[in-house]
């Protein structure tokens, strides 16, 4: 849909406890300068409250939430916790608002969305965030928390963020390198409140990885080799050793696979048990392995016990080479999704897919 | 399906990737190929929706090479995809394409196709699961069915592979014509093997329509005639026929539109939860709906049923010329541009509530829709300053698909004034993401083995029997005389009559 962006109103300063009447006032202007655009209508399908610990993160993460809104229009509450930064002037919280229009070309209704960005100094302005964001959320619509840069974890600020967030959105591809435990960790803030919905950006990345990978196994080859499996081995960079456990997650899980024994210490390898009684050995392997893929996975090999070899390898992205026993290897298309088109997906059915929760409780199992 | 016989599918978006298969086009150096069919199944392979084992073969009468049949083909891809190709993307899909050329009618024709078939099987991959699209003019139905089976492309008998078959519209010109061509395709198909297209069905927000009703709580329970007072669909064309007069003017729009695409919309409107929408749940219920549809009665035709044929005018701002006038029209023809019914559903939930289905060529714009007109309130508490206007509910289904409600609401001042207004929902605008084409879900489905969004002889035979009896009055009837109206406007003067009578008005979509 091809659209032109009218922008109403860009990061206009605020006082704190007249944002919703500053918003009704812009809306109110829209409204008498729409003969020129057409008829505003608001549309807004989820809360969308994004957490930026830092000034670097907020500057990445806002052309994201611009393009993201176009598709799933939001009120989106941008903060930014500075609990070290000294109150200037003082003012512990302040906030701006934006309004931007888009409208359809060829004219027509105007489709507008508004943010607003909250910047708390000091402890005691990010303590008056939780209220804040409680009520400036539109009612009878979802909320989602964003967490930009790297994932949360546990702690009573993020406890009293999640109160009222249907679904928190978090990037495992953001996770420090090396860190053990990673997942463990947002797979506990999961179970913290019931009924939320983890949306993981780095697993939407795999979408179309996973697709090919459960395409090896579609007729005539048919599902039979996953029952003969002997090896595992997938080849990513350090940064994508999250997804790299996920996607063995997502394997244990639909394969009904046992509890993961490590190999050694410190390695990337473990052993298990498949349904059949047979041994399986997984490795993921990191040593000078590049990827073309924003998901930084460069290859999943499956091999069976007869020595039949499933693969499914980084060819320049968005292709992927694939090979099968008795056909000539191919090539085939698999995009990615782009960062924003992420964030539409995590906001919409897929960010409640139903494999996701399964496959990391079975991925946490891999750092035991 | 392999979908649920591989576990790693479970779950997945492309959950519903169908067996690898070939697509055998009939027709394919037509517009329909071109513009909708081939454009759809590129569409489904950038989507990763069509199996890795997969082929296309267009089959017509021209001679071509399978470089000319790609080559015509991208451009109809770069023009008319959802997704425009790139050349990486076209490279690739090229590779499926094939073309044969033969008759529709020569035995050795399709002994030709089937060798033609076995070789592309093989080299991709294929185990023999075939689809034959019939986008033919429909006398080649028949003979195109009967030779499929003869020379074994198809077969009647449950087999591991499947051979399914998709018949275009128009699904016979009458009641007779529909009956002999289901028994004729039973002769060597399966129910289940034959797919008679009806895009409208297609369509996101014709779907839509069902998740509307029976999705939300908020709506069904005033789904009835305790609450709604009529209801209007239009389906309206701003186009003439432009250079279809051969075959429009022995169709006309009844045949063209009413017959399949409104009465599908008026079923799904009509009609009563299903037990579930996949199979034949849903299609019991829309056979329903049409044999719940009161006949006219006799010597009564007029009170329900208004023609009208287009005369000169212009529709936004570019003149049209008269029907008569147009190429392939007759002399004198009295072939309908304009239909306007009144119809009743004589069941428990829509007893005495007027139906009322109009649909035309070169009216002032092109919109298909459905509008519920609801009662007054049963007081009007606040007398003459209450709302004049009824509340509307109208499902926009083309273009700028949405749904809209209208209300009264009070004017901000110190008097208490009533002002109608209109909350609009508007599909595109609230998901931004572009619905698939109706081609594309639907033979996306075909390959899928799943016939829901498909009629059934049951359900065609239904809407010709109410359907037929216009024809059968019409051809009947000593005048010839149908009223004109011009081009650009909303129709006849006569249709307007229709519902003044029951002190209804056409809305203004």
């Amino acid at each position: 849909m091809k659209t032109r962006e009218v922008v109403l109103a860009r990061d206009v300063g605020v006082d704190v406890g007249g944002i919703e009447r500053e918003l009704g006032a812009l809306w109110r202007d829209a409204s008498k300068r729409s003969r020129h655009h057409g008829q505003v209508t608001r549309a807004c399908s989820w809360n969308l409250v994004v957490h930026c610990a830092d000034d670097a993160t907020y500057s990445a993460v806002r052309p994201m939430i611009d393009q993201a809104v176009r598709f799933v229009p939001s009120r989106t509450l941008l903060l930014k916790p500075r609990p070290n930064a000294p109150v200037a002037d003082g003012k512990a919280v302040e906030a701006w608002v934006t309004a931007a229009c888009q409208v359809a070309t060829g004219g027509g209704k105007l489709l507008c969305t508004e943010e607003i960005t909250i910047e708390s100094r000091g402890p005691e302005g990010v303590a008056h965030l939780p209220g804040l964001v409680r009520a400036l959320t539109v009612p009878d619509v979802p909320t989602a928390l964003l967490w930009a840069g790297a994932p949360p974890t546990s702690s009573a600020a993020l406890r009293i963020l999640l109160a009222g967030v249907d679904r928190l959105v978090f990037d495992t591809q953001a996770l420090p390198e090396g860190v053990e435990g990673g997942l463990a960790k947002l797979a506990h803030l999961g179970g913290l409140l019931d009924g939320l919905a983890l949306a993981d950006l780095a697993w939407l990345r795999t979408a179309s990885l996973r697709s090919v990978i459960a395409s090896l196994f579609d007729e005539p080859i048919g599902s039979a080799p996953l029952d003969r499996l002997k090896r595992v081995r997938l080849r990513s960079t350090p940064r994508g050793v999250p997804a790299a456990k996920l996607l063995v997650g997502w394997l244990a899980s639909r394969l009904g696979w046992g509890t993961p024994e490590r190999a050694a210490r410190g390695q990337l390898g473990w052993q298990l048990k498949i349904g059949t009684g047979s041994t399986l050995r997984i490795d993921i392997d990191v040593d000078r392995v590049t990827s073309s893929r924003e998901c930084h996975l460069h290859s999943v090999v499956l091999e069976t016990a007869q020595g039949e070899h499933f693969a499914v390898t980084d060819a320049g992205a968005p292709a992927l080479e694939v090979s099968v026993p008795g056909l000539a290897s191919r090539s085939v298309l698999a995009h990615e999704p782009t960062a924003p088109q992420a964030l539409v997906a995590a906001l919409g059915a897929r960010g409640r897919d139903r494999l996701y929760p399964v496959a990391l409780h079975r991925a946490v199992e891999l750092d035991r | 399906m392999s979908g649920h016989a591989n576990p790693l599918r479970q779950g997945l978006v492309e959950d519903r990737t169908p067996e690898p298969s070939t697509v055998v086009i009939f027709g394919a150096s037509g517009d329909l190929t071109k513009r909708k069919l081939v454009p759809a199944l590129f569409s489904l392979f950038t989507e990763r929706l069509l199996p890795p084992g997969f082929a296309v073969v267009g089959y017509a009468r021209k001679p071509m090479t399978d470089q000319e049949f790609r080559a015509e083909l991208h451009e109809w891809c770069s023009k008319f995809a959802r997704h425009r190709p790139n050349d990486e993307e076209w490279t690739r899909f090229a590779e499926c394409l094939s073309y044969q050329a033969g008759d529709y009618e020569d035995p050795k024709a399709y002994a030709a196709l089937k060798a033609r078939l076995a070789t592309i099987e093989a080299e991709r991959g294929i185990p023999g699961n075939r689809i034959f699209y019939l986008s033919t003019p429909p006398a080649t139905f028949p003979i195109a069915v009967q030779r499929l089976a003869e020379g074994g492309l198809t077969d009647r008998r449950g087999d591991e592979r499947f051979t399914r078959v998709i018949i275009e519209k128009p699904f016979g010109t009458d009641l007779d014509s529909a009956r002999a061509l289901n028994e004729h395709c039973r002769c060597y198909l399966r129910e289940d093997q034959i797919y008679r297209i009806d895009h409208y069905l297609g369509k996101e927000t014709v779907q839509n329509l069902m998740v509307f009703r029976f999705g939300n709580a908020l709506f069904e329970p005033l789904w009835n005639n305790r609450f709604v007072d009529h209801v209007q669909i239009t389906g309206a064309e701003a186009i003439g026929i432009e250079g279809r007069g051969g075959y429009f003017d022995h169709a006309g729009i009844v045949r063209d539109m009413v017959q399949n695409h409104l009465f599908q919309v008026l079923c799904l409107t009509a009609m009563e939860p299903p037990v579930s929408v996949s199979g034949d749940d849903l299609r019991d219920e829309k056979v329903k709906v049409l044999k719940a549809l009161r006949p006219i009665p006799d010597g009564r035709f007029d009170e329900f049923v208004v023609r009208g044929q287009y005369r000169e005018g212009s529709v936004a701002g570019k003149p049209v010329p008269s029907y008569q006038t147009e190429a392939g029209v007759t002399a004198g023809s009295a072939t309908e541009t304009y239909i306007g019914l009144k119809l009743f559903i004589d069941n428990w939930r829509w007893a005495g509530v007027p139906f009322y289905l109009r649909s035309g060529k070169a009216l002032p714009k092109k919109v298909t829709e459905v509008a519920l007109v609801f009662k007054d309130t049963p007081h009007r508490l606040f007398g003459e300053r209450s709302a004049s206007e009824p509340n509307v509910l109208a499902i926009r289904i083309q273009p700028d698909e949405g749904i809209s409600v209208r209300f009264g609401s009070k004017v901000p001042g110190n008097s208490l004034d009533i002002h109608p207004v209109n909350m609009e929902f508007r599909y595109g605008t609230s998901f931004g993401a572009e619905p698939p084409e109706a081609y594309e879900r639907l033979q996306l489905d075909c390959l899928l083995g799943d016939q829901s969004l498909y009629t059934r002889a049951d359900e065609v035979e239904a809407s010709w029997r109410w359907i037929s009896r216009l024809h059968e009055e019409w051809a009947a009837s000593a005048s010839n005389d149908v009223p004109r109206y011009e081009a650009g406007s909303w129709g006849p003067e006569e249709a307007d009559q229709l519902l003044r009578r029951s002190g209804h008005v056409w809305r203004r979509p």
